[in-house]
């Protein structure tokens, strides 16, 4: 049952929540973001480099009140950021290249949201791998 | 031990008129939110002959009037209503709405109505559209309006940080941009800076051309307080950004033209106890 109560809470903007796993294992997930309360987040973003300077292949995992939503791939091109969004059916996790944009900006919200990727394909050498998630969480002030 | 949630917004039936035979200049009721949330505003006037005619739309936002005028509106043309980042008025306009037109207007109180200030046509009517939502009765907090913060210095000391605004509390950021003005008509560059949640970002610097406008906006892939900037007037580079306490300021690190003028616009609501 809602409850709308006199107690105040509202939304505080977290740290930026920062991966950089270099180099990172192989099919190994890593955390972006796990959070326990209410959480809107704003932005997802990944990032691999290498010395093969190839596109490798990425997994991305967003779990929402614990059940996982989606799951997609996408080639990475090297050096370049991705960025994560919900499609329009709200089920579907889409990766883009394309300059964020408010068209790719969900505010994915959850009681507890959880982000986190692998990279598919090896690293090459000197590889770096990097997620970003900005985000708020709901709390009493 | 319930959670308090977030409110949750409920769609309400399209608020309109179709007001035939209207009076001159007499402001029609279309509409008053309680709690909520406008989330589009279209106008229209028809008539036989097919002629222009000015047509105003009213929106009131706790005690804060924007108007939407347009002086040759189109008969059978529909025009669709947002909010000016710039100043305190609506921006009427002929493109579809989309994604990008979706600026929240939200408020404890808010009134829509609509006037015509031409004499009438033959079967003259003015139309006028409210699609809006609120929230469930027992909701002690909603976002409240104020109006846009201003910053109007003139002229500012190089290096010299000032306040778009100080210390809101509970806010929802909508729109941060900056402008400067000089004889030379040089372009010059400016720092924004924010403290947000107890997190001070580093500066963001962009150059301005003289006399132009531009908006800050997050970056993705950083903190989210050290804005990035795009040349465009655009409303895709709206996102809401809510925070519990902050302070966003406004520095020139060019040297000061003549005549310099450095400004700042910030829009943004407060989240209060309904009174």
């Amino acid at each position: 049952m809602p409850v709308y109560g006199r107690n105040k809470f509202y939304w505080y903007k977290d740290s930026l929540s920062e991966v950089d796993e270099d180099p990172p294992i192989v099919s190994t997930y890593y955390d972006g973001l796990d959070t326990t309360r209410l959480t809107k987040v704003l932005f997802i973003a990944t990032r691999r480099l290498d010395d093969d300077a190839n596109q490798k292949n990425l997994q991305g995992r967003l779990t929402i009140d614990g059940v996982i939503t989606s799951v997609a791939n996408k080639e990475h091109n090297d050096n370049t950021w991705y960025y994560w969004y919900l499609d329009q059916d709200a089920e579907t996790l889409r990766v883009t290249t394309s300059i964020y944009h408010p068209n790719y900006y969900s505010a994915i919200e959850g009681r507890s949201i959880k982000f986190d990727a692998q990279q598919v394909d090896a690293p090459g050498a000197n590889a770096e791998f990097d997620i970003r998630v900005q985000y708020e969480t709901w709390r009493p002030t | 031990m319930s959670v308090q949630i977030n409110p949750t917004l409920e769609m309400k039936p399209i608020a309109y008129i179709d007001q035939a035979d209207p009076t001159l200049d007499k402001y029609y009721s279309v509409a008053t939110v309680a709690l909520g949330e406008v989330f589009a505003l279209t106008l229209e006037q028809t008539n036989d002959e097919t002629d222009n005619k000015d047509i105003e739309i009213l929106v009131t936002i706790d005690g804060t009037e924007y108007s939407g005028r347009i002086v040759a509106g189109v008969s059978g043309l529909t025009y669709f209503a947002y909010r000016s980042p710039i100043e305190d008025a609506l921006i009427l306009t002929t493109a579809v709405r989309n994604a990008g037109y979706a600026v929240p207007i939200r408020g404890h109180v808010i009134t829509v109505e609509a006037a015509i200030h031409t004499v009438n046509g033959t079967n003259q009517v003015l139309e006028c559209d409210v699609q809006y939502g609120e929230v469930p009765t027992g909701t002690y907090w909603w976002y409240k309006h104020y109006p846009t913060a201003v910053l109007n210095q003139d002229p500012p000391v190089s290096l010299t940080l000032y306040d778009i605004f100080d210390g809101l509390v509970d806010a929802r950021l909508i729109f941060v941009i900056a402008r400067q003005i000089n004889d030379e008509a040089a372009a010059k560059v400016l720092e924004l800076t924010t403290t947000i949640d107890g997190e001070a970002a580093l500066g963001t610097t962009a150059t301005f051309n003289n006399n132009t406008w531009r908006y800050w906006t997050r970056d993705p892939t950083r903190d989210g307080r050290s804005l990035a900037h795009d040349t465009a007037y655009n409303f895709f580079y709206y996102y809401a950004f809510d925070f519990h306490l902050g302070t966003i300021q406004l520095a020139m690190t060019s040297a000061i033209g003549t005549n310099q003028q450095l400004d700042g616009r910030a829009v943004y609501e407060l989240y209060e106890e309904v009174s």
